[in-house]
């Protein structure tokens, strides 16, 4: 076992769009779905489950927030050879920082909501609980 | 309670039951986060609640984890396999049920565990 769980950090690669949360704890697994002999204690199932609901939701959100602002920063109007451009900001690109801020919130909210969750003896099952996203990753104490 | 009676009767089929063990006058498959130390075989299944929601809406979503344990990783697979198959899209009382996830084997933790490939489900109901 690692000194602390900043010692350790979840080794799977994460791809755009994508983000994990999960535990460096090699024990993490037995006690989150238990064994033949000890109960299972879901704190991951059930923090996943609660933020999987309205995932949907913080996704939509972030999207028009980011397309809201990418309009409002980048709109202007020009008048070329007589016919009247309307510029916008671009939609893609707001669409994609959308989905990057709400897929973190989400892994952030599962992270906290499994800290909530995990049963605790001495901490470092909690304390290793991480989550990570393309380009951040945090949630361990250091 | 939420469900698992629905479920239990889902996966009370004999493609299922034919690979647990044998438990008291039924087989080896237990509604609860915890298997009964009187249990002394080695394929059992046990599934509990991991969610629930959609109450607001008029309708209901409870999540279950099926932990399907084996002596052999493969066995693991196979039982998880036919769980699947007997709960993915199928109608029970009320709703349905559909698969969400096959998860990773997990090992056992020491002699006395057994391997576990944990299976998620969804019973979607009114």
């Amino acid at each position: 076992m690692a000194d602390k769980p900043a010692d350790v950090k979840l080794s799977e690669k994460v791809g755009k769009g994508e983000a994990i949360v999960g535990s460096a704890a090699e024990y993490a697994a037995y006690v989150n779905f238990g064994t033949k002999n000890t109960s299972s204690q879901p704190f991951l199932s059930t923090a996943g489950n609660i933020v999987a609901q309205s995932l949907v939701k913080k996704v939509t959100a972030a999207q028009q927030i980011a397309m809201h602002n990418s309009i409002s920063k980048s709109f202007n109007k020009q008048i070329k050879d007589g016919v009247e451009i309307i510029k916008y900001g671009k939609p893609s690109a707001a669409a994609d920082f959308g989905n990057e801020a709400a897929i973190k919130e989400a892994a952030i909210d599962v992270t906290s909501r499994a800290k909530a969750l995990t049963p605790v003896d001495q901490g470092y099952l909690r304390n290793s609980i991480m989550w990570r996203t393309e380009k951040d990753d945090g949630g361990f104490n250091k | 309670m939420f469900g698992s009676n629905r479920l239990y009767t889902a996966i009370n089929i004999d493609s299922v039951t034919g690979l647990v063990d044998a438990f008291g006058s039924g087989h080896a498959i237990f509604p609860s986060t915890l298997i009964p130390q009187a249990f002394t075989g080695n394929e059992v299944i046990n599934f509990y609640r991991t969610g629930t929601n959609g109450f607001g809406l008029g309708y209901q979503d409870y999540t279950y984890n099926i932990n399907c344990r084996s002596e052999l990783e493969i066995d693991s697979l196979i039982m998880a396999n036919a769980v699947k198959d007997a709960i993915n899209r199928v109608a029970v009382e009320n709703g349905f049920t559909y698969c969400r996830d096959i998860l990773q084997t997990i090992p056992p933790q020491d002699e006395t565990d057994l391997y576990n490939t944990p299976v998620t489900v969804t019973i979607k109901t009114k």
